[in-house]
């Protein structure tokens, strides 16, 4: 009895110490919101127009020597866009646009992120790293390629037990392909399709 | 006998800023009120693209008016007439380039490159700040309506040298003037 006991007890161990392992080696990052930024360029009429997200989270697992264990979770908390006026940012907002009402949240989930060019698979800030994923923004999903890089990779000053990041990167968007601008905006003749999205996210591991 | 009339130049230029006087004003206080659409940015674009028109020609009104002195007033006419007279002119000069910079000053503090007719970028010469961007929409506005004033004045000036005076100080600026 005693042994028959003893064998779920046994392979719940032998269950557990693969996720165990990996949960200990896995290179989990926490942003630091004050120093991160999500902008966007649009152009309208041949100028740029600027805007951003205020505020954005999620999660970030990455480590340069082990890209295929990486992945990026990022959840964008859409009613929080800004812009210099604010009827563009009430417009942004609306119906038309992004619907925050109905969409209050976009999501970004990549989980192949691959080098563009020559690895330097011990030296991040020399490479460029591409994240491929899926964006959802007003619940239709796109597949959008996040090139990025290194800024600075290294221990924290003062803190050598910390590693801290920061990464810059960019993205090109279609807005009509997430049905972004519906009506009388649907026309890419006063506000072009593409949309460069900007970013510089700053995050930390222990 | 050319002392006593403007030139060529400086009539064109009266007339071009009238003209777009008349379009811009209007057209300001309409896009001003409407609704943000695709209609309301093209308003926007082509009131920046007149702006920096309007901008070019002031510099080229100050730098011809620096270099070239209109010709006198009437020799009667009271003192203080002439004082006033040099005080709206003056004032005229100086909002006529303050409107269009406030106007563009207010586009680069909402980091919005100014493109006029779609040509050339202008630079963003003030920092991008929300606040900044709120004040020089304010000031642009303000000397939006200083100038009608001061147009009111000047217009009511022209007609009493013209219908009251009876002077030549109206139909020296009149296009056709320098005309036999």
């Amino acid at each position: 009895m005693a042994k028959v006991r003893a064998i779920p007890l046994i392979l719940c161990a032998i269950a557990w110490t693969p996720i165990a392992r990996a949960a200990e080696s896995e290179a989990s990052w926490t942003l630091v919101p004050k120093e991160s930024a999500l902008n966007f360029v649009a152009r309208q009429e041949g100028q740029d127009v600027e805007g951003g997200f205020a505020s954005f989270g999620g999660s970030i697992v990455f480590d340069p020597a082990k890209l295929d264990q990486a992945r990026i979770d990022m959840t964008i908390d859409v009613t929080s866009v800004t812009s210099s006026y604010d009827e563009v940012s009430a417009t942004l907002k609306s119906g038309d646009w992004f619907d925050t009402t109905k969409f209050p949240k976009a999501r970004f989930v990549a989980t192949k992120i691959r080098v563009d060019g020559q690895t330097f698979p011990q030296a991040p800030l020399k490479t460029n790293y591409i994240a491929d994923g899926t964006l959802t923004l007003r619940s239709v999903s796109v597949p959008v390629s996040v090139a990025f890089h290194f800024d600075s990779y290294g221990s924290k000053s003062g803190q050598p037990a910390i590693l801290r990041a920061v990464a810059k990167g960019k993205a090109m968007l279609s807005r009509t392909a997430f049905g972004v601008g519906q009506g009388e905006w649907k026309s890419t003749k006063s506000v072009a399709d593409p949309v460069r999205v900007d970013f510089i996210l700053t995050a930390e591991r222990h | 006998m050319t002392s006593t009339n403007y030139s060529a130049v400086a009539i064109t230029l009266h007339w071009l800023f009238v003209l777009i006087f008349l379009v811009m004003f209007p057209l300001g206080y309409i896009m001003h009120d409407m609704d943000l659409s695709p209609e309301k940015l093209s308003l926007i674009s082509w009131h920046k693209s007149i702006g920096i028109t309007a901008l070019t020609l002031a510099v080229l009104r100050l730098a011809w008016r620096l270099f070239r002195r209109p010709p006198p007033l009437p020799a009667d006419l009271p003192r203080w007439q002439v004082g006033v007279s040099h005080l709206v002119h003056w004032l005229i000069y100086g909002v006529i380039f303050a409107i269009p910079l406030t106007g563009w000053a207010m586009s680069s503090a909402a980091g919005i490159v100014v493109r006029p007719f779609g040509l050339f970028a202008l630079p963003n010469f003030v920092p991008k700040d929300k606040a900044l961007m709120e004040t020089f929409h304010e000031v642009h506005e303000m000397l939006g309506y200083a100038l009608l004033a001061l147009v009111a004045v000047h217009v009511a000036a022209a007609l009493y040298h013209y219908f009251v005076r009876r002077d030549g100080v109206l139909t020296r600026m009149l296009p056709l003037a320098r005309l036999p």
